[in-house]
């Protein structure tokens, strides 16, 4: 009895909060097609760098550049970013059948029509992990 | 973007709503990129439909609409006067057709951003000069540009 405790108690505490988390990747980023470019960096100390740039037509070369941090948790399908008091979610998707020639089992950050001012360029925004969209 | 739509030009075509899709009267899909790009209205929305129908191409990728959120200040997706076509890798399409479709259309200016090695490239087409593209982004004057990166 006592041993079945102590492996169930050995389990739980083994069982990091991350392994709740159905995060596939750290680095994401919109697919492109236009003048902005959005990318976001999810460090291992929970904290996040969201990078978004615009541009004139024609002239990325003079592109406008902001970038907000702040922490982010993530818990099952939802990631939430936080900045100051503000938070804003997002459903990691598979993002199935696409346009796009991204693989249908990728896991994608979709998210919704309602923002936070500040990071109102995110609104029904999907976000890639990276390494499938740089290409 | 949940927008009403105008069904006299396009119905919804939808499978994956992360992805919308419409067709126009004459059978071409506009494929949209995100749920993000916003589809165009009024006469922006006509010269889209006119631009697929002429481009030769069953399904066209769109990349860029009416968006007021994202863009850089005065951009032309934020009035609903431009839109931005998918590059070459998923549009098979030239810039001499890109131009006779566009001008057909009603746009009048437009450029290729050449994002080299990527899948960002695109074409800008809009309606009226401004926001960066001038006399020399003329579609009636001048073949499109490219703007390599």
């Amino acid at each position: 009895m006592l041993r079945a405790l102590f492996f169930t108690l050995l389990t739980l505490i083994a069982t990091p909060a991350c392994s709740e988390c159905a995060l596939t990747d750290t680095s994401y980023a919109n697919s492109g097609g236009g003048e902005t470019s959005t990318t976001l960096m999810l460090h291992t100390n929970n904290t996040f760098t969201l990078m978004h740039k615009t541009w004139q037509p024609g002239h990325y070369d003079k592109q406008k550049k902001s970038i907000s941090k702040g922490n982010w948790s993530c818990n099952h399908e939802q990631l939430t970013l936080k900045i100051n008091d503000n938070a804003l979610t997002a459903k990691i998707t598979t993002v199935g059948s696409n346009p796009l020639g991204i693989n249908e089992k990728a896991k994608a950050l979709s998210f919704g029509p309602n923002t936070i001012t500040t990071l109102d360029y995110l609104a029904n925004e999907i976000l890639y992990p990276k390494s499938l969209v740089s290409d | 973007m949940a927008k009403a739509i105008n069904k006299a030009v396009i119905s919804n075509v939808t499978t994956n709503k992360l992805y919308p899709a419409y067709k126009t009267k004459k059978g071409t899909i506009i494929q949209l990129n995100s749920k993000k790009t916003g589809l165009p209205t009024g006469p922006t929305l006509t010269a889209l439909v006119k631009f697929v129908d002429t481009s030769g191409l069953k399904t066209v990728l769109v990349t860029g609409g009416y968006e007021s959120k994202g863009h850089s200040k005065n951009s032309y997706h934020g009035k609903n006067l431009a839109i931005d076509v998918a590059g070459k890798r998923f549009n098979k399409l030239t810039h001499t057709k890109v131009r006779s479709s566009a001008t057909k259309a009603g746009f009048t200016h437009g450029i290729y951003e050449n994002f080299k090695g990527t899948k960002r490239d695109h074409w800008h087409l809009q309606i009226g000069a401004g926001n960066g593209l001038g006399a020399k982004q003329s579609l009636k004057s001048y073949a499109i540009g490219t703007k390599n990166y």
